[in-house]
C-alpha cells in the first residue's frame, strides 16, 4: 500500500528490458494507466521485453485489460515478451478477459455529418407523415366509439364523465378567470390609448366586449386547457400504457377507446363552453374594470353600451367554437397519450407534443372559423 | 483495516417509517468475500435494510460502517466516495430508460471515475460479455430487452467499475429457473474471479442453497444469522417454517438429518 499512483518502473540490461507496474490498477486511476501504457509503446524496445508483475497487487478489470492489450501490442510489432511473476488472480481474471474480448462487429459505422442530416430530415417528414395518417385515424376511432356510446348509452361512464368534468372545468375556473380579467385589462388600456387620438375612447367598450366574446375569451381558454388539461391527459395516459394498465383493459374486455377516451373526450366538450363564458365574463369584467377608472364610465353605462355593440350572433361565434376546441384537445392529448412507448423519456416527448399540436391545431381551426364567419356575414 | 474486520458493520440499528418500527436494534457483520444473503418474510424489512446500508433510507439509531467507514446518510457516503466501492442491481434493473444498455454501463466509468471515451467503450462492452449479453445488445434501449437481459444489463451496470461489494436486490426473482441457475452461476464466477463480497436479499431457496455462505434471516424486527446448516436447525418458528415448509422442504432436500 506504499505507493498508491500507478507507475512502471523500468530496469534495462543489454538486450533486455524489464517493466515493473506497480501501485493500483484499478477503475479509479483508469485514465493515468492509459497515459503510462500508451508511454511505454512510444518508446523504441529492445527484442526481449520482461513483465515482471511481482509487485503488481491492487488491479482489477480495467487494469489487467489495459495491460494485456500493452503486451498483445508490443508481442505485434515482434518483440519477445516474458510475463513473469503474475499473481494467481491476475491469471484466472486475464484468461477470463481474453474470452470477453469485445470483436466491435455490430458498432455502427459513423456517419458524415451531411449524410446524417439528410438521413434525420428523411425520418422526421416521414414520421410527421404518419402522424397525420395515425391523427385521423384515430379521430375516427372516436367517431365510431362515440356512435357506439350513444346507441348504448348503458356504455357511456356517466361518473366518469362527471369527475372528469370537474377536474378540467370546476378547478379550471379560478386560473382562467384571473387570466381573462388581466386580459380584458391590457385590451382596455391599449385599446384606449390609441383610441383617444381619434376622441373616440368610448369605442374601447366596443373593442373589448367584441374582441373578447369573439375570440380572445375562447382561445385563452383554450390555450390554457390545453396546457393544464392535455398534458395531464397524455402523462396520466402515457403512464398507464408503460404500467400496462392499457393492456390490462383490453384483456378485461374493456375498450381503452370507452372506458378512457370517450369520458375525456365528452367531459372536455361539454365543459370548454362553460369555460369560454367564464372567460368572456370574466374579460368583460376586466375591461369595465379599466374604463371605470380611466374613462369614468359607470358600470350601469358600461353594461348598456356593451349591450349595444355585442350581437347575439358575435357572443354565439366564440361560445360554439369552444366544444369544437376542446374536442380537438381531448383528441389529441389521448392520442398522444396511446402513443408512449415505454421509456420516461417518451411520456416527456409526448406530453409536450400534445400541448404544441393542441395549440397549433387549435389556433389553426380558431383561423378557419373567422374566416368561414366573416364569409357568412355572422 | 486488518483483515478480519468485517466490510460491512451494523450496530444496533433503528429504522421506522412513522410510528412502524421495522428495524429494532438489529446487529449485522458481513466479512469480505463471502456471499451474504438476507431473506425474511414480506414486509420484514430486507429492502429497508439494504436501503439503509446504501444511505437510501435514513436510519433512525445506529452505526453503520462500510469498508470500516461509518456512513449514515447520502451526503456522509457522497463525501466518502463510497459509491465506488460498491454496486448495486436494483429488483427492477432500475437501467435509465432514456438511455441505451452500452451509455447505461459506461456511467459509473465516465461521471464516476472520468475513465477516457474509448477505454469505457472497451470496458462496457467486455462488461456485457462478462454478464453474457451479446455485443449486438450494446446499442438496444431497456424497453427492447426481455427480464432475464434487463437484470444482466443491470448487473452489468453494477460491475462496470470493478466494486468491492455488490448488492442484489432478489436477482433471481421473475426469471426462469434455467436463467436463475445460469444467474447463480454468474454471480458464484464472478465473486471468485474478481474478489467480489456479495450482499443479496432473496426468496429464492435454490438460490440460497447455491451461493449463500452465511445467512441473516430477518424476524421479530431482528437479524438470526448464521450459516445455512445452522438455520436449518433454528428452533423459532417462522425460521422452521421458512426451511421446512413445502417448499423449504424440496429445495433443502439432502441437507437435513
Amino acid at each position: 500500500m506504499a505507493i498508491s499512483t500507478p507507475k512502471i518502473e523500468i530496469f534495462s540490461k543489454n538486450e533486455m528490458v524489464i517493466f515493473k507496474p506497480q501501485g493500483i490498477w484499478e477503475a479509479s486511476s483508469a485514465n493515468d494507466v492509459e497515459k503510462l501504457c500508451k508511454n511505454l509503446l512510444k518508446n523504441s524496445l529492445p527484442p526481449f521485453v520482461v513483465f515482471d508483475l511481482s509487485e503488481l497487487v491492487e488491479f482489477d478489470t480495467s487494469g489487467i485489460w489495459l495491460l494485456d492489450k500493452t503486451i498483445q501490442d508490443i508481442k505485434k510489432r515482434g518483440h519477445q515478451v516474458e510475463v513473469k511473476n503474475a499473481s494467481e488472480a491476475f491469471l484466472t481474471l486475464s484468461s477470463r478477459l481474453e474470452s470477453y474480448k469485445p470483436s466491435f462487429k455490430h458498432l455502427p459505422k459513423p456517419q458524415t455529418y451531411i449524410g446524417k442530416r439528410i438521413v434525420e430530415l428523411g425520418k422526421v417528414s416521414v414520421n410527421l407523415a404518419f402522424l397525420a395518417r395515425d391523427l385521423i385515424s384515430f379521430l375516427g376511432q372516436v367517431v365510431v366509439g362515440l356512435f357506439s356510446s350513444l346507441l348504448h348509452p348503458k356504455k357511456l361512464r356517466l361518473i366518469s364523465i362527471v369527475a372528469h368534468m370537474e377536474r378540467f372545468g370546476v378547478n379550471a375556473i379560478p386560473i382562467i378567470s384571473v387570466m381573462s380579467i388581466a386580459l380584458g385589462l391590457v385590451l382596455a388600456y391599449q385599446g384606449e390609448e390609441q383610441l383617444r387620438r381619434f376622441g373616440a375612447e368610448i369605442y374601447t367598450i366596443n373593442l373589448v366586449s367584441i374582441s373578447m366574446l369573439r375570440e380572445v375569451g375562447i382561445l385563452i381558454t383554450a390555450i390554457l386547457i390545453a396546457g393544464r388539461t392535455g398534458s395531464s391527459i397524455t402523462a396520466q395516459l402515457g403512464i398507464m400504457k408503460i404500467n400496462q394498465e392499457i393492456d390490462a383493459l383490453n384483456t378485461l374486455g374493456l375498450s381503452p377507446m370507452d372506458v378512457l377516451v370517450i369520458p375525456r373526450f365528452l367531459a372536455l366538450i361539454l365543459v370548454m363552453p362553460l369555460l369560454a363564458f367564464v372567460s368572456d365574463i370574466a374579460g368583460l369584467l376586466g375591461g369595465g374594470i379599466m374604463v371605470f377608472f380611466s374613462l369614468d364610465v359607470s358600470p350601469q353605462l358600461y353594461i348598456h353600451r356593451v349591450a349595444e355593440a355585442v350581437t347575439l350572433g358575435g357572443f354565439w361565434v366564440g361560445i360554439l367554437k369552444a366544444p369544437l376546441f376542446g374536442a380537438i384537445i381531448a383528441i389529441v392529448s389521448c392520442f398522444e397519450g396511446l402513443r408512449v412507448e415505454g421509456t420516461a423519456e417518451s411520456v416527456g416527448i409526448c406530453t409536450t407534443r400534445s400541448v404544441v399540436e393542441g395549440i397549433f391545431l387549435v389556433t389553426l381551426a380558431d383561423a378557419l372559423l373567422s374566416i368561414f364567419f366573416s364569409k357568412i356575414g355572422i | 483495516m486488518a483483515d478480519n474486520d468485517p466490510i460491512i458493520s451494523i450496530r444496533g440499528l433503528v429504522t421506522q417509517f412513522g410510528d412502524q418500527v421495522i428495524h429494532d436494534h438489529l446487529d449485522l457483520d458481513i466479512f469480505e468475500g463471502e456471499i451474504f444473503g438476507i431473506v425474511g418474510g414480506s414486509g420484514a424489512g430486507k429492502s429497508v435494510l439494504m436501503g439503509a446500508i446504501l444511505g437510501l433510507v435514513p436510519a433512525k439509531h445506529g452505526i453503520i460502517k462500510v469498508l470500516g467507514k461509518r456512513t449514515g446518510n447520502l451526503e456522509r457516503i457522497m463525501k466518502l466516495h463510497l459509491q465506488s466501492h460498491w454496486g448495486v442491481l436494483f429488483q427492477g434493473g432500475a437501467l435509465f430508460s432514456s438511455l441505451t444498455v452500452g451509455e447505461n454501463i459506461q456511467i459509473p466509468m465516465k461521471d464516476m471515475e472520468h475513465m477516457p471515451d474509448d477505454l469505457a467503450l472497451e470496458m462496457a462492452l467486455i462488461k456485457l460479455k462478462m454478464v453474457g449479453l451479446e455485443e449486438g445488445d450494446f446499442y438496444k434501449y431497456p424497453s427492447e430487452l426481455s427480464g432475464g437481459m434487463v437484470k444482466r444489463a443491470a448487473l452489468a451496470r453494477a460491475l462496470a467499475i470493478d466494486p468491492e461489494i455488490l448488492f442484489l436486490d432478489e436477482p433471481t426473482a421473475g426469471l426462469d429457473p434455467i436463467s436463475a441457475a445460469a444467474f447463480d452461476e454468474l454471480i458464484l464466477t464472478l465473486r471468485d474471479s474478481l474478489k467480489l463480497t456479495v450482499v443479496m436479499v432473496t426468496h429464492d431457496l435454490d438460490s440460497i442453497r447455491r451461493l449463500c455462505d452465511r445467512l441473516a434471516v430477518l424476524v421479530d424486527k431482528r437479524a438470526v444469522i448464521g450459516t445455512l446448516q445452522s438455520l436449518l436447525n433454528n428452533k423459532h418458528p417462522w425460521i422452521r417454517e421458512y426451511f421446512h415448509g413445502v417448499r423449504g422442504k424440496a429445495a433443502m432436500a439432502g441437507l437435513m438429518e
